[in-house]
């Protein structure tokens, strides 16, 4: 009897995990996973060390706020940045290119490299957008101008 | 020099007239014939943000919403055949993973889709690279951990091995300048082989930004004899022969800088010709164009224009981008309506 209970409770419990997060079904499995070496890893995390950079509830300390920003939305915020690991140096890579009508403006935000504010003027080039890419020792933000090809119709 | 580049294009169609003297003091008249396009179809995916290209007969598009990251409940790549029609798409994410971002993708003539990419764990933040191969079931099927080898780009080969462009990063995930950024990887074997420390090169400093100061003046691709990689910002040109492993960096002239002036687009053939889609608005109306790289008898190479691409951006251009090689033909858009098309080059 005491089985048949213990057995219920691990069988709903399983069921529970597996149907309250959907996105577990997807979840890749059976892969083979090597090393640079060629040797076989039981995970792709194996040996490796813990990294600050992939906490972003520590990183914020690194980051000094960046004031004046505005164009740049709350999840890109310096201080609650998302952790990009594609990319060079310690800091995310350049991103995608966005935005239309963009005007690039000067800003004060970063002590040891320069940064860029961005503004939108609809009366100023469509294709003109706007690419964050990221400088100095703290990862300030900088607003790039880049060409956007989409948002401008044909 | 202000006013040479701001008369970019300018010189550019005058030199393939043949009315002065071609770019950069050289001269360089137009090197090739862009036939009218003998096929087209429709791509939702053009429509799209993202980026996309064209590689061993699918487009391939990734990083949609503006975001590398992927999920582990939706496909974060796609491939469409020539008719358009999606034929896959795939999910990237690994077990025990936080997040996962997808950099590169490439497709090789096996029917092999590779990603290249990090991730990052739930638990204690362990960062990882790696690069992988996507199996039929459209999930990851096998991973090499590059680690702390961060693979920018990816190209694949025929026979399943994958190369990359990229760099080597320390323990504050700072990159290594005179680490080798070219590997070759076997998902048998791991490591196969790895070149080219670009801090000895001239220009060294155009190659601290792994993908340059936007996507695209870096560029890197494969066909079956060589790996190519462009970097717009260094202005050299770097190509391994696949037989041989020798490696060999060519001085191209010096293009005008961003955002002015932009590389939108970077085919290779099978035949080893390079071309470029350009775009440039330093003057009104914006231009646009597709260029060839010519080499000269120094052992330097110019990018010329191609004969009847040039005009106006979106107008009077024939290209609006340049989506990459098609065997030796040129697959591109002419206009942002979703419309692919595919041209004959003919050099002369």
């Amino acid at each position: 009897m005491t089985m048949k209970i213990v057995s219920l409770i691990v069988m709903t419990l399983f069921a529970g995990l597996v149907f309250s997060s959907p996105d577990s079904l997807y979840a890749a499995s059976n892969n083979t996973i090597i090393s640079q070496s060629g040797q076989a890893l039981s995970s792709v995390f194996e040996g490796l060390q813990p990294s600050v950079f992939a906490r972003p509830d520590q990183l914020w300390q690194y980051r000094p706020a960046i004031t004046n920003w505005k164009g740049i939305t709350s999840n890109r915020l310096p201080g609650v940045l998302r952790v990009s690991i594609i990319g060079g140096g310690s800091c995310p890579g350049t991103e995608v290119c966005s935005g239309n009508f963009t005007v690039i403006e000067p800003s004060n935000g970063c002590l040891d490299c320069i940064v860029h504010n961005f503004a939108i003027d609809p009366s100023g080039d469509c294709f003109a957008g706007e690419q964050n890419s990221y400088c100095g020792e703290n990862c300030c933000v900088d607003a790039q101008d880049c060409f956007n090809r989409f948002g401008c119709g044909r | 020099m202000k006013v040479v580049i701001s008369s970019f294009f300018t010189l550019l169609v005058a030199a393939a007239l043949g009315l002065e003297p071609g770019l950069f003091g050289q001269s360089s008249p137009a090197s090739a014939h862009l036939g009218d396009p003998y096929r087209q179809a429709q791509f939702s995916a053009l429509l799209q943000d993202g980026f996309q290209r064209w590689d061993n007969g699918y487009l391939i598009t990734h990083a949609w919403n503006g975001t590398l990251e992927t999920s582990p409940g939706k496909p974060a790549v796609a491939l469409y055949d020539k008719d358009g029609q999606l034929v896959r798409e795939a999910v990237v994410w690994l077990d025990g993973a936080r997040s996962v971002s997808v950099g590169d993708v490439a497709f090789n003539r096996s029917a092999s889709l590779m990603v290249a990419g990090g991730l990052v764990t739930n638990q204690q933040g362990v960062i990882a690279n790696f690069v992988a191969e996507i199996g039929d079931d459209n999930r990851v099927h096998r991973v090499i951990r590059t680690s702390p080898f961060l693979p920018v780009y990816v190209c694949a080969l025929p026979d399943k091995t994958i190369w990359t462009y990229g760099v080597d990063r320390d323990d504050h995930l700072n990159g290594i300048q005179n680490s080798l950024r070219l590997r070759h990887y076997s998902f048998e074997k791991g490591q196969l082989g790895a070149m080219l420390d670009t801090s000895s090169l001239a220009s060294g400093e155009g190659w601290l930004l792994s993908r340059g100061r936007y996507p695209g003046e870096i560029n890197f691709r494969c066909n079956s004899k060589t790996v190519a990689l462009y970097n717009a910002a260094s202005s050299q040109l770097v190509e391994v022969d696949i037989q041989t492993s020798a490696l060999k960096v060519t001085r191209v002239a010096a293009l005008p800088s961003p955002p002015d002036f932009q590389i939108t687009g970077f085919a290779l053939t099978e035949s080893g010709a390079l071309f470029a889609s350009f775009y440039d608005r330093s003057k009104k109306p914006a231009m646009s164009g597709l260029f060839k790289l010519s080499r000269d008898s120094a052992g330097g190479a110019t990018w010329v224009p191609v004969e009847g691409t040039i005009g106006s951006y979106l107008h009077t251009s024939s290209i609006e981008r340049l989506l990459g090689a098609d065997g030796e033909d040129l697959v591109h858009t002419r206009l942002k309506d979703g419309k692919m098309f595919w041209s004959k080059q003919n050099s002369q």
